[in-house]
């Protein structure tokens, strides 16, 4: 077998194991979302090893590129969580501004 | 006390100068003074309050827009029918505060203006982005003012009920223009006199160029 496929393989086995366990022990993160992450992950992995899963995906859905669409939809999918992130901070970042004006103005000239 | 005119200073590390403003604001027969200290890191607060003003201070450091913020739901609660915002770093004239409330029987927000006297104090850089402030805002925002980032303004009671700030740091003095355009706001801009020194052009002080590249990408954040 190519040195290379087996340094991935490798990798892969790491870097699924490392997922697996921060589902089992972190739960930082929603389940469900983890499980999305997941699913991409194993879905690209899978079209690493096999690249002419492509050409299925291409006659099922009539497109010239598989791979073009999946690249296109990447890019799509990551400025929505872009913008939801930023969406999130700017909405926090109100909340910490009001919560310390209440602070202050309930406080008022405590200080010494 | 009457609760007719509030004099509002946001403050930043402004221990060495604040007495200083206080005092001369207070010649001008002005006592109800509020100092928001933005959480300074030197003697801000206990200075202001050794010189016997309101003072509430921020637990974090949030800004200058987030202290007029401040200061203007201070003004609110307390039921104060005008407000004066002023830099605490001695570089607005106590004296030009009467020419501010006496335009405000006209208007509801009155700017003491830099760039419509004499502008032969005003240092290069300060000019430069202040033209420049004044148009990235006329862009973003829809209204022309000659010197959108004063911080010395006076707004009446109508004023202070509509103007919502949500900007934190210097972004918020184009929002103002902005909230004056979105709420229909008669708006008079005055000649000021300047002070320009040593400490108040030091670093850490007022709006820069490069203050101006981040209020640019801010707005087209902000959309």
């Amino acid at each position: 077998m190519d040195t290379t496929i087996i340094i991935f393989i490798i990798l892969n086995i790491g870097i699924l194991t490392y997922i697996l366990n921060h589902i089992k022990t972190k739960k930082r993160i929603h389940n469900l979302v983890e499980v999305f992450f997941l699913f991409i992950y194993i879905c690209l992995t899978i079209i690493l090893f096999f690249p002419n899963i492509l050409n299925v995906v291409e006659e099922i859905l009539n497109i010239p590129s598989a791979l073009n669409l999946m690249i296109y939809s990447s890019i799509f999918l990551a400025y929505l969580f872009i913008y939801n992130l930023y969406s999130k901070i700017e909405s926090q970042r109100e909340e910490i501004t009001k919560l310390n004006r209440e602070l202050a103005l309930m406080s008022g000239k405590k200080e010494k | 006390m009457s609760k007719d005119v509030l004099i509002i200073l946001p403050a930043f590390n402004e221990g060495k100068v604040i007495s200083s403003v206080i005092s001369d604001i207070r010649k001008e027969g002005y006592e109800n003074i509020l100092v928001v200290d933005d959480c300074s890191s030197d003697n801000t607060f206990n200075v202001s309050s050794s010189c016997g003003v309101n003072v509430v201070k921020h637990p974090i450091n949030r800004g200058a827009g987030a202290a007029t913020a401040t200061g203007i739901e201070y003004a609110k609660r307390a039921g104060f029918e005008r407000i004066v915002l002023m830099d605490s770093d001695g570089q607005h004239s106590p004296k030009d505060i009467k020419k501010l409330l006496v335009e405000l029987d006209n208007f509801d927000v009155v700017i003491g203006s830099r760039m419509v006297g004499d502008l032969k104090s005003m240092p290069v850089q300060r000019k430069l982005a202040n033209k420049i402030g004044s148009l990235v805002t006329f862009f973003f925002f829809g209204k022309f003012v000659h010197d959108s980032q004063s911080g010395f303004k006076a707004f009446n009671r109508r004023a202070i009920d509509c103007i919502n700030i949500t900007f934190d740091r210097y972004e918020f003095c184009s929002e103002i223009i902005g909230e004056i355009y979105n709420h229909s706001l008669n708006v008079k801009e005055v000649p000021i006199k300047v002070l320009y020194s040593k400490h108040s052009m030091g670093k850490g002080h007022g709006q820069s160029i490069s203050n101006g590249f981040k209020m640019i990408v801010k707005f087209l954040m902000r959309g």
